[in-house]
């Protein structure tokens, strides 16, 4: 995962554009509304006027002070105006590093390191002023001392002098704490973050009673804005996480229950899910352990992760056939995308919808 | 018993001698200890705690690169990073060039609030290096290293270096 997957903000401009165009089929009125960005009507609008709605709910439940922190990436050129909003808010702000995102590909052959990097390709810059672009990783929170503990556990590996650098895994793994995960989901991870041995949100899955999963424990859409959660939760149907989602969903409920709305709704959509940077929702439901569908969107990150979306946008139906995905149009094959042992970020492929 | 046997027994693992992350090497961290002892800490407290107590004794025994990033890695994780960073910087003293001795330091000094100090080496590893072993410092010169880190930082800043 990608270091507890505290990262939220910075993937999702780039892929929102793979979300765009989706739906251009009249009967998908309803979905064609999904997974855009969201404004509320007040509480903390301001935010999403400056940096998108991508780490909304978790904003907000900073604010409620339901999280004790966060960490967010806003861009160097809007952090004056990012803190000024926090102020109104009651949230103070410490800054740590400048982002200056970069493409894979630019990485892996020429930085030490770099393919352990997994979700984050950034080169590091101190925030000093000097820098006038990228992104400004901060922590945000009410108290101070919340602040600073996040803080101090929370270095992102960045690229500096082409060598990655990242903090000590004694951090990493309290860092989770720090942003106020459940025990049991930060356990999970120190046990199961290892992109070498893996699937991540499959281990979650096996460690889930069969259909028991239920929809405040759904982790894929966290990064664009439609959840309540921002970890990786032990099981889809974590005591823990339920109960914390439960919180936040009735703070927002208060607010702006029109989000809650939709953040079920999304929830609630059946996925088919390769790997933890790799996965597609559906407008469509399962039957006898097959997904028909009428509409398809790639909520994974990076564009070169989204590799069928054009195979499964031309079929109705997706089922697995031992680790094999098979899409089918009308009982017709369009494709069976044949497993394949990985030795790095091991993909087993489910499908499953949180209810 | 040697050292060696002694932390096998309790932490499960060996105790491998300390291996030189050289800037020039272009190569990862390759020495283990501090994420195995992490991992260790959650899974068996206790026997962290036992090493906690054996580390002083070792200290006396040994004062080579390995258990002074080891007493730096027990006191990190125990959080007393005051005696983190002293056990750091001794382990610079004894090999300034592993750059792994001096990404521990910049944590240590992260969680003692030394955030200005902590920035310069991890963005100026290499000049950082370089003048620490051109002006002959050592572990007992920690304020001549924050200047020399602080100034650094600033002459990078202005371009000047």
């Amino acid at each position: 995962m990608s270091q507890l997957c505290l990262l939220s903000g910075i993937a999702k401009t780039k892929r929102r554009r793979f979300l765009g165009a989706a739906s251009v089929k009249p009967w998908s009125f309803i979905i064609s509304i999904m997974f855009e960005s969201y404004y509320p009507k007040k509480f903390c609008r301001e935010f999403v006027q400056i940096k998108g709605s991508g780490q909304l709910v978790n904003i907000m439940a900073t604010v409620k002070e339901i999280k004790p922190a966060m960490d967010d990436w806003v861009r160097v050129d809007r952090y004056d105006e990012y803190r000024r909003i926090c102020k109104r808010y009651g949230l103070i702000v410490r800054t740590d590093t400048v982002f200056r995102m970069s493409k894979k590909k630019n990485i892996l052959k020429n930085v030490i390191g770099g393919k352990r990097l997994t979700t984050t390709y950034a080169f590091g810059l101190p925030f000093n002023g000097s820098s006038k672009d990228g992104l400004v990783h901060v922590f945000i929170a009410k108290s101070k001392g919340n602040l600073e503990n996040c803080f101090r556990d929370g270095w992102y590996p960045l690229i500096i002098k082409h060598r990655v650098i990242d903090r000590p895994g004694i951090d990493i793994f309290k860092f989770g704490y720090n942003l106020g995960y459940p025990k049991c989901c930060v356990g999970f991870f120190r046990q199961f973050n290892n992109w070498y041995k893996y699937s991540y949100l499959y281990e979650a899955f096996k460690n889930t009673k069969k259909n028991r999963y239920h929809y405040l424990s759904n982790p894929c859409t966290r990064d664009i804005t439609y959840s309540y959660i921002y970890h990786m939760p032990c099981a889809y149907n974590c005591k823990a996480t339920i109960e914390l989602a439960r919180k936040i969903k009735k703070a927002i409920y208060a607010e702006e229950p029109e989000f809650v709305e939709k953040i079920d709704r999304h929830l609630k959509l059946p996925l088919l899910i390769f790997y933890e940077i790799k996965f597609y929702a559906f407008d469509g439901e399962i039957k006898n352990g097959k997904l028909h569908y009428k509409d398809v969107y790639f909520i994974g990150q990076m564009s070169e992760n989204n590799l069928y979306e054009s195979d499964l946008k031309r079929g109705n139906c997706v089922f697995l056939e031992d680790r094999d995905v098979v899409i089918l149009n009308n009982g017709k094959l369009i494709r069976r995308i044949r497993w394949q042992r990985r030795n790095f970020a091991p993909e087993i492929p489910f499908i499953v919808q949180f209810n | 018993m040697d050292i060696c046997n002694e932390f096998k027994n309790i932490a499960g693992f060996d105790l491998s001698p300390r291996q030189t992350n050289y800037i020039s090497g272009y190569i990862e961290r390759i020495d283990s200890l501090f994420y195995r002892l992490s991992i260790l800490y959650f899974s068996s407290p206790e026997k962290l705690r036992m090493l906690q107590g054996k580390i002083k004794n070792w200290l006396k025994e040994e004062q080579i690169e390995t258990i002074f990033s080891l007493a730096g890695y027990i006191y990190y994780i125990a959080e007393d990073f005051s005696q983190a960073k002293k056990y750091f910087l001794k382990s610079i003293s004894r090999n300034p060039d592993n750059l792994d001795n001096w990404i521990d330091l910049a944590f240590a000094l992260r969680h003692l609030g030394e955030y200005k100090l902590s920035n310069g080496i991890l963005f100026n590893h290499d000049y950082v290096i370089y003048y620490y072993k051109y002006l002959k410092l050592n572990a007992n010169n920690f304020s001549k290293l924050k200047s020399l880190v602080l100034e650094i930082s600033e002459k990078i800043l202005s371009n000047n270096i």
